[in-house]
């Protein structure tokens, strides 16, 4: 049986955050994850704080904060502290950051897997209270350490997407959170799972978090959002990605091209039902529900629920677990 | 009536974090102070815990090294935690500790331009929480006299300084200062029932790791400069504090650095101090680590706060 939760991001209002803390055990979500929309909204740990003291069981973890933005020192005392904060509800799920994101950092990252590889080892040891030495394009320790710690196991996640990262996180992490069309979604977690053998782990020892854009169309929610996501989403997706999926690579490539020279309006009138089945979870309460068995049945052992928000979204929200909930009870 | 605080978040238990933040609240200080690098938590995420079960004390942050955190990243949290918990919070930017930087990769360590980048921090940090319409105190950390000097563009300075004679100092470079503008002394303190104790080696070493920051300037003006310097030599051949840095520094010069005393002694200490016109005092480590101590700092409290009601 899989597992849903709830995402939310940074950019989010204090309020909207602080009532999926507060309902999230009502609702029966698992996890909350919160993004964090780079230099917009709310800090992403003082958040991560705020809806760990508004829940009582839910887990909530960082999904994902991207490391190229923090000092590696940072990530780590805040990761340890909102585990105490916690009582072991929390997960530090990370990323590398977007390669623009990078760029504007000046960080020329040409070995982004041993950086993330370099900092879950590292993180490890810190929290054991180790002292770390090491040095690579994103972060450099010399003997730090965090001095008169007792060791804790903070589970990390991370945010991936390339064959490489997915190889590394079957290696490496206790989970992953991945986003993506159902297509990519097999072929990752079969990238996982076959990694983690190698690593001779077992398969299930990496949770894989699917979060995908999830647009309801009821409860005041619009097809035309779903339908501008889906464009915004196709127009940055790597080729990559697109090239393992079974759409029509016409459609695609049209969509692509309006999104191009008209933006993502334009682009609404090129997406259809199977181009938002494919990127998104969108459509009325039952319709979600199906397509988050449909992408549970890939492997996946939790599905998001997450922004954007629109419409009377609290209700739609409600409506969704609700519907989650008496399908399990029947 | 000069405030007083707490420093929590130092290399204490997170438990006894908690538990030492409710004991200020409750005795109605002014001040939980949540510090933040090199202790081992991040001081925004405990603050929101701290703030969450306490209502009376305010709360400052920091010190925020300059070279860790950005001003746009300071001024998020504290909106955050602001909006959330209301304006009972305060900031305080520095440079932070050399070495403790140097751990974590921030070696850009020019003493001028690490001067002038947490000023600069500091003051975008001020006009950007003043854009917000939130009131949240930006105080800066000070022991050199440019840092002294710049601190009157914000709200406050907090002073590494303890001994009368060299706050007397800090406060004449301050010079002319705006009524609401706070000085405050952040201090290595322990409190003990019998004024015969020898200072015991916590309270030594805290001192000394102050005195070892001391600046230029703060040396040359009282002559301490070639002890100072000899420890900061014994300092680096010994791979960090040893009793050999003590020796070199001397007991005398060591006191002159924190408080050791009885909660009497304390008090006295502190009429003196407000006296020529320090606002706050922050009690630093090893107060936090001993609970015997924060029974006689409340106890010294309670007879101020008498005393002055």
């Amino acid at each position: 049986m899989y597992k849903a939760s709830i995402g939310i991001t940074t950019n989010m209002k204090l309020d909207a955050t602080k009532w999926i803390a507060q309902k999230s055990d009502e609702l029966g979500a698992a996890s909350i994850w919160i993004g964090e929309d780079i230099g917009i909204g709310q800090e992403v740990f003082s958040l991560t704080a705020s809806t760990l003291l508004h829940s009582n069981k839910v887990r909530v973890g960082t999904g994902i904060v991207p490391m190229s933005v923090h000092n590696i020192s940072t990530l780590a005392r805040a990761a340890l502290g909102l585990h105490e904060i916690a009582r072991d509800r929390f997960v530090l799920g990370i990323g590398i950051g977007g390669l623009q994101d990078l760029h504007k950092l000046g960080i020329n990252l040409t070995k982004p897997v041993t950086a993330l590889r370099e900092a879950v080892g590292a993180f490890r040891k810190l929290w054991t209270g180790e002292t770390v030495t090491t040095q690579n394009q994103l972060f450099e320790l010399n003997n730090y350490n965090m001095r008169n710690i007792d060791g804790v196991q903070i589970p990390i996640f991370l945010g991936v997407r390339g064959p490489q990262m997915l190889r590394l996180s079957g290696e490496v992490a206790d989970g992953v959170i991945l986003s993506g069309p159902p297509d990519y979604l097999r072929y990752a977690v079969e990238e996982i799972d076959q990694a983690a053998r190698k690593a001779n782990r077992a398969p299930d020892a990496v949770e894989k978090v699917a979060w995908l854009p999830t647009i309801p169309t009821f409860k005041g929610g619009k097809e035309s959002l779903a339908k501008k996501v889906v464009a915004i989403v196709v127009a940055d997706m790597p080729k990559q990605v697109i090239d393992k999926l079974s759409i029509d690579s016409e459609k695609i490539n049209r969509l692509r091209d309006a999104v191009a020279k008209g933006g993502p309006k334009a682009g609404i009138p090129f997406v259809d039902r199977e181009m938002m089945d494919t990127f998104t979870i969108s459509g009325d309460c039952e319709h979600m529900v199906d397509m988050f068995e449909k992408i549970a049945q890939l492997g996946v052992n939790e599905v998001v629920l997450g922004p954007p928000f629109s419409g009377d979204w609290r209700d739609a929200m409600t409506a969704i677990f609700q519907e989650i909930m008496s399908r399990r009870d029947t | 009536m000069m405030e007083w605080g707490v420093a929590v978040n130092v290399h204490e238990s997170y438990q006894r974090t908690i538990e030492l933040a409710n004991q200020v609240n409750t005795a109605g200080m002014s001040y939980i102070w949540v510090v933040d690098f090199p202790a081992p938590r991040f001081a925004p995420a405990v603050a929101v815990k701290i703030a969450s079960m306490t209502s009376s004390s305010r709360i400052g942050i920091g010190l925020l090294p300059s070279l860790i955190y950005e001003p746009e990243y300071v001024v998020r949290f504290a909106e955050t935690l602001t909006h959330e918990f209301g304006e009972r919070f305060d900031l305080l930017i520095g440079p932070g500790d050399r070495e403790a930087l140097g751990a974590i990769g921030k070696k850009n360590w020019a003493p001028g331009k690490v001067v002038n980048k947490t000023v600069d921090n500091a003051v975008r940090i001020r006009h950007a929480l003043d854009e917000l319409d939130i009131t949240c105190p930006v105080w800066l950390a000070a022991q050199g006299p440019r840092m002294i000097a710049e601190s009157k563009k914000l709200d406050g300075v907090l002073l590494n300084l303890t001994d009368p004679t060299m706050v007397k100092w800090a406060l004449e470079i301050l010079h002319e200062r705006d009524t609401s503008f706070r000085v405050g002394i952040f201090s290595p303190t322990k409190i003990t029932d019998s004024p015969i104790d020898p200072p015991p080696n916590d309270f030594l070493y805290s001192a000394a790791t102050v005195a070892l920051g001391a600046s230029h300037s703060l040396m040359q003006e009282f002559g301490i400069k070639d002890s100072i310097q000899s420890a900061r030599q014994i300092y680096s051949n010994d791979s960090g504090l040893s009793p050999n840095v003590l020796d070199e520094i001397g007991l005398d010069n060591l006191l002159r650095w924190g408080f050791f005393a009885t909660p009497e002694g304390l008090v006295h200490s502190l009429y003196q101090l407000e006296e020529i016109g320090v606002d706050t005092t922050i009690f630093g480590p090893p107060i936090s680590h001993s609970q015997s101590s924060i029974n006689l700092l409340l106890k010294a409290f309670k007879n101020y706060k008498g005393a002055k009601d």
